[in-house]
């Protein structure tokens, strides 16, 4: 069989960086750097990152690759209890991106799917994400993906690394 | 066994004799078994009994040595030969001493005592063995082929024996006696070799071949037995490659090319990949002028091996016609690039490289081409690849504004490849941003932690920028630092010698860069001349520790390369009875001739290099410090006077204090062997000798001057060396022979030549004879080149002379000058403006270099 010229495969402690480049590609200004370095802070071990006996949030990555090239990642927290009134509980998407020159790829969909299965695996039946409210490509490609918008706008709930506060929705996906 | 004893020994009672006779020879078994501790036991009875029981010292000293009591042992040892009247001691003594040589690696020591044991009456004639084996790893091969004779005879039983014979003998060119040595023993073992000798008995077979094709030269009738020979030893052969090459090769020495190209295209059925088999073929079809032919037989061959590189690569270097040529690299450039090959560029670099004004503009406007009619979302990989390409493209021709604009943009497309940062680098080091290079790998190397090629590379780069405690860091990443804080020591340990040579030669960056600074600090320092100064002065003192640690790591680390080589050097000797006990005597040989030009190895020649500049600055400093030697002590006297107050003693004391404490917390980081075999960490004692031209000498020169080969030297090295150690006659020569080889209008040889012929004038320091021998050899050899009249008047302007009759394009005769304008007497400014104006032929990176070190 012929190999998927589109792969997917864990984060590691060396690899890292990667995911950092990526991020900081293709969502400008949002991610600090320990938002990366902690998911690896506890041990540096190279088998899961699931932190299960923490008390650490459980944190799912991924990256994409595209002909051996890494193109794409994903970072997604399973949240077991909602934390207030409008939040979710379930898979939150907290980065899911890929290099704009390797769009259209399906690449994204993979990522999407891997967090689908996670939320299954974990018994969860939401997968959720914040985007800016502005963000009509991200928003129109979740849609896309079967995702729908839950309650309002929530004001300057994103926060950039530059101090500029950005509007926020909340989408998720309904997983059965 | 009759012994004779060292002249010393008091004559005792015989019944006494004999029993001291049989500790000994209880110490030695005891010896044999490895009870080192036990054995010295014994031999202390001995010898509190006979302190002068030459053999107990000598074996004591052994014993001493197994047990890495080395200090001990050389006393004992040495205590035992200076009782010892010549060689003429017992023959165990002897063999005792001989073995201990062999432990300490002086093998020419060895040599002779395992000779005396022999001719003092040892009977053990395994002696010759270990004799042979010394005698070979000194290159001996005369008195080892005697050697190997006399073990032979002892034990014909053994098939290695035969074999070493052999060797020895086609070592010493007695080709015909090598030849019946090993047919003999084929005749002795035949029918009777089991499978497990098989492979030994195959590789004696096909290097009886290679004897007799030595044998045979030129001559017809030999060559036709040599193939005979080969054609019946075949189905015994494993080596059917070496077995098919030489038959072709007798084919075309005999002139039976036809047989030739079939052998040779059997060899390429069995491995197309090998460019050297077509290059052959060629040869024996008579076709090598003929391109016409030449097309028709790669297209051939193409279709026959289609997925092979040579049928398809080797037309480019040959095809002229634009159209057809262009149309073939199409052919083979874009399908690699469609394909995403990150090595295209690679594949076709020496292209590029033999027929740049041909090949650069097709490539060029091919791949220039091609780029414009592809898009970055559609085909991510092969427009990634392609500007790739033509960014290294671009930067072979020095273009470095398009080489970037390109590596740019293959970077904007695709941030998350680690071969784009290599590139960028790489371009970034040509203009000469040293750091920002450095920074842009560490970018990449931040993208995958677990890439040892890109932390070396990093590491090269940083070191490359001076800066070097972030370059050990990286290393240390992937080195081994089980009891020090980084992998200096680990890095030593593995023979790392490219990360050695670099930061050695980061060090000696930083050596010139401080002492500039030293220099600058101190003349303001005396334009100043007040009290006030104290800061300066605390800043002076700092710098003069930093000059003198980097000019002592300089040297440390240049030294650790040719410790490398001498080991190398060493670890031949266990082959020399290896290969023969598992019949490998080509592969032997091969190494025998490895060791011959060991010491011309770039690596080590760099590190030669980078040593002799520091050597022959400090032999230049010692010089002129004997010259004003009047001048420091009237200085010298003056600083006692001040220092002798008691508060600024107490000062000083504690500043030496301060100065300790932190060398020794620097020492940590800075350390390249484990501390109970080093007492020199920063190298203090390497930069204070007081010979350094014969340091240089030893350490690095002469291993060096014996191998290189005639046609490889460096002659500006050799005319450097000589004229220090004032052989004006081999300066002479040097130039003679560089002017041969590079012609005499090149601007080093001008240099040298001006140089040397003010050495000839009357007050310097060289012999007077010599000086008039070089005078007659110019006068001889170069009268109408060079004005040689002029030499011993005081206006006439060499640098105008140079500059009209040399290449001035070729920096390097310049910079010679340069270095030595205070010999020729040129004035420093003129010189350093003619260097600067012709600074721009250099790429910006080597301008920055002539700047900042050379001038």
């Amino acid at each position: 069989m012929a190999r998927d010229i589109c792969t997917l495969d864990n984060v590691y402690a060396n690899n890292l960086g990667m995911l950092i480049k990526l991020a900081n590609v293709t969502v400008l200004d949002i991610y600090e750097d320990t938002f990366f370095t902690e998911l690896f802070a506890e041990d540096t071990s190279v088998t899961k990152n699931k932190k299960a006996n923490s008390k650490k949030d459980v944190r799912f990555t991924q990256l994409a690759y595209y002909s051996e090239i890494q193109v794409g990642g994903l970072v997604a927290r399973l949240v077991p209890k909602k934390q207030n009134e409008l939040s979710l509980k379930g898979i939150q998407i907290e980065f899911l991106g890929v290099l704009p020159n390797y769009r259209d790829k399906s690449i994204g969909s993979k990522l999407l799917k891997f967090a689908e299965d996670k939320c299954s695996e974990c018994h969860q039946h939401n997968v959720f994400v914040y985007i800016p409210a502005l963000d009509n490509s991200a928003k129109e490609w979740f849609i896309a993906h079967g995702f729908e918008q839950h309650g309002d706008v929530f004001n300057n709930f994103i926060k950039r690394l530059n101090g500029d506060e950005q509007d926020a929705i909340l989408l998720k996906k309904h997983i059965s | 066994m009759s012994r004779k004893r060292g002249t010393k020994a008091k004559p005792v009672a015989k019944a006494n004799l004999k029993k001291e006779n049989d500790q000994f020879l209880e110490a030695l078994k005891l010896y044999e078994g490895k009870q080192y501790k036990k054995s010295i036991k014994l031999l202390d009875a001995i010898l509190k009994k006979d302190g002068g029981h030459v053999d107990s010292l000598a074996l004591k000293g052994l014993d001493l040595f197994s047990i890495s009591e080395k200090d001990d042992a050389t006393s004992y040892v040495a205590n035992a030969i200076r009782k010892i009247e010549g060689t003429s001691a017992s023959p165990i003594c002897c063999h005792v001493l001989g073995i201990y040589m062999r432990n300490t690696k002086e093998y020419t020591e060895s040599i002779k005592w395992f000779t005396a044991a022999l001719n003092n009456g040892s009977t053990n004639k395994q002696i010759y063995r270990d004799l042979a084996t010394l005698q070979s790893q000194i290159g001996d091969f005369k008195n080892a082929l005697i050697s190997r004779k006399k073990y032979w005879e002892s034990f014909l039983g053994y098939r290695a024996n035969w074999t070493s014979l052999a060797v020895a003998q086609d070592i010493n060119g007695e080709r015909q006696q090598a030849i019946n040595t090993l047919s003999q023993f084929e005749k002795l073992a035949e029918g009777k070799i089991s499978d497990s000798e098989k492979y030994e008995h195959n590789e004696c077979l096909i290097y009886k071949n290679d004897v007799m094709y030595k044998a045979a030269g030129d001559i017809q009738d030999k060559l036709q037995n040599v193939l005979k020979h080969l054609n019946d030893i075949e189905p015994y052969v494993f080596d059917k490659f070496g077995l098919l090459e030489r038959k072709a090769s007798i084919y075309m020495k005999l002139g039976q090319l036809k047989d030739a190209s079939i052998v040779y295209r059997t060899l390429i059925k069995r491995n197309p990949d090998n460019f050297k088999y077509y290059k052959l073929l060629e040869v024996s079809l008579g076709i090598q002028g003929n391109d016409k032919v030449k097309k028709a037989l790669y297209a051939k061959l193409e279709q026959f091996y289609p997925r092979c590189e040579p049928p398809k690569f080797i037309p480019l270097t040959f095809i002229q016609g634009e159209e057809e040529l262009s149309k073939k690299l199409k052919e083979y450039v874009l399908p690699q690039l469609k394909r995403g090959v990150p090595a295209t560029f690679s594949n076709v670099k020496s292209l590029y490289q033999r027929r740049t004004s041909k090949i650069s503009p097709l490539l060029e406007s091919i791949v220039l081409e091609y780029l414009s009619g592809i898009d970055g979302k559609q085909d991510p990989i092969p427009f990634i690849w392609t500007n790739y390409y033509l960014s290294q493209h671009y930067l072979f021709l020095n273009d470095f504004p398009k080489a970037q604009k390109y590596i740019d943009a293959a970077l904007d497309h695709t941030p998350t490849l680690v071969e784009f940062y290599i590139l960028k680098a790489r371009i970034l080091k040509h203009l000469g941003l040293l750091d920002t290079a450095a920074d842009i790998l560490e970018e990449g190397r931040q993208l995958d932690l677990q890439d040892r090629f890109i932390n070396c590379k990093t590491v090269k780069y940083f070191l490359r920028a001076n800066n070097i405690d972030k370059a050990v860091e990286i290393a240390s990443l992937f080195t081994k630092n089980d009891d020090s804080i980084n992998g200096i020591k680990d890095l030593h340990l593995v023979e790392a010698s490219w990360f050695i040579m670099e930061q050695a030669e980061a060090y000696y960056r930083l050596y010139l860069e401080s002492k500039k600074r030293l220099d600058d600090l101190t003349s303001s320092k005396n334009e100043v001349k007040s009290d006030e100064s104290e800061e300066t002065a605390d800043d002076i003192k700092d710098n003069k520790w930093l000059v003198q640690k980097y000019k002592g790591l300089a040297l440390k680390r240049f030294q650790a390369i040719p410790k490398f080589y001498k080991q190398f050097e060493d670890d031949q000797l266990d082959f020399h009875s290896y290969c023969m006990r598992k019949g490998t005597p080509r592969a032997y040989l091969e190494m025998l001739e490895w060791g011959n030009e060991l010491y011309t190895k770039p690596m080590y020649v760099r590190a030669m290099k980078g040593a002799a500049k520091l050597y022959f600055q400090m032999y230049d400093d010692h010089l002129k410090r004997k010259a004003d030697v009047i001048d420091e002590e009237s200085e010298g006297s003056e600083n006692n006077g001040a220092s002798s107050n008691s508060s600024q003693k107490k000062k000083a004391k504690k500043e030496a204090a301060a100065m300790n404490k932190r060398k020794e917390a620097e020492a940590k980081s800075v350390a390249a062997y484990p501390t109970d075999q080093d007492d020199d960490v920063f190298g203090e004692k390497l930069i204070e000798t007081a010979t350094p031209m014969e340091d240089f000498a030893n350490c690095f020169y002469d291993n060096y001057s014996k191998q290189a080969r005639e046609d490889d030297r460096d002659y500006v090295l050799d005319f450097e060396f000589n004229y220090r150690v004032g052989k004006l006659a081999l300066c002479f020569a040097s130039l003679n022979k560089f002017a041969k080889r590079f012609g005499s209008t090149n601007g080093l040889f001008g240099s040298m030549a001006i140089v040397l012929l003010h050495a000839t004038k009357d007050n310097t320091r060289f012999d007077v004879i010599l000086k008039k021998v070089v005078t007659k050899s110019f006068e001889k050899d170069y009268s109408e080149v060079l004005p040689l009249n002029e030499t011993s008047s005081d206006s006439f302007d060499w640098l105008k002379f140079y500059q009209e009759t040399f290449n001035v394009k070729d920096i390097r005769g310049l910079l010679f000058l340069y270095r030595y304008r205070e010999e020729v007497a040129l004035e420093q400014s003129y010189l350093k403006e003619a260097i600067i104006n012709n600074l721009s032929l250099l790429e910006p990176h080597a301008q920055n270099e002539v700047l900042q070190y050379q001038l």
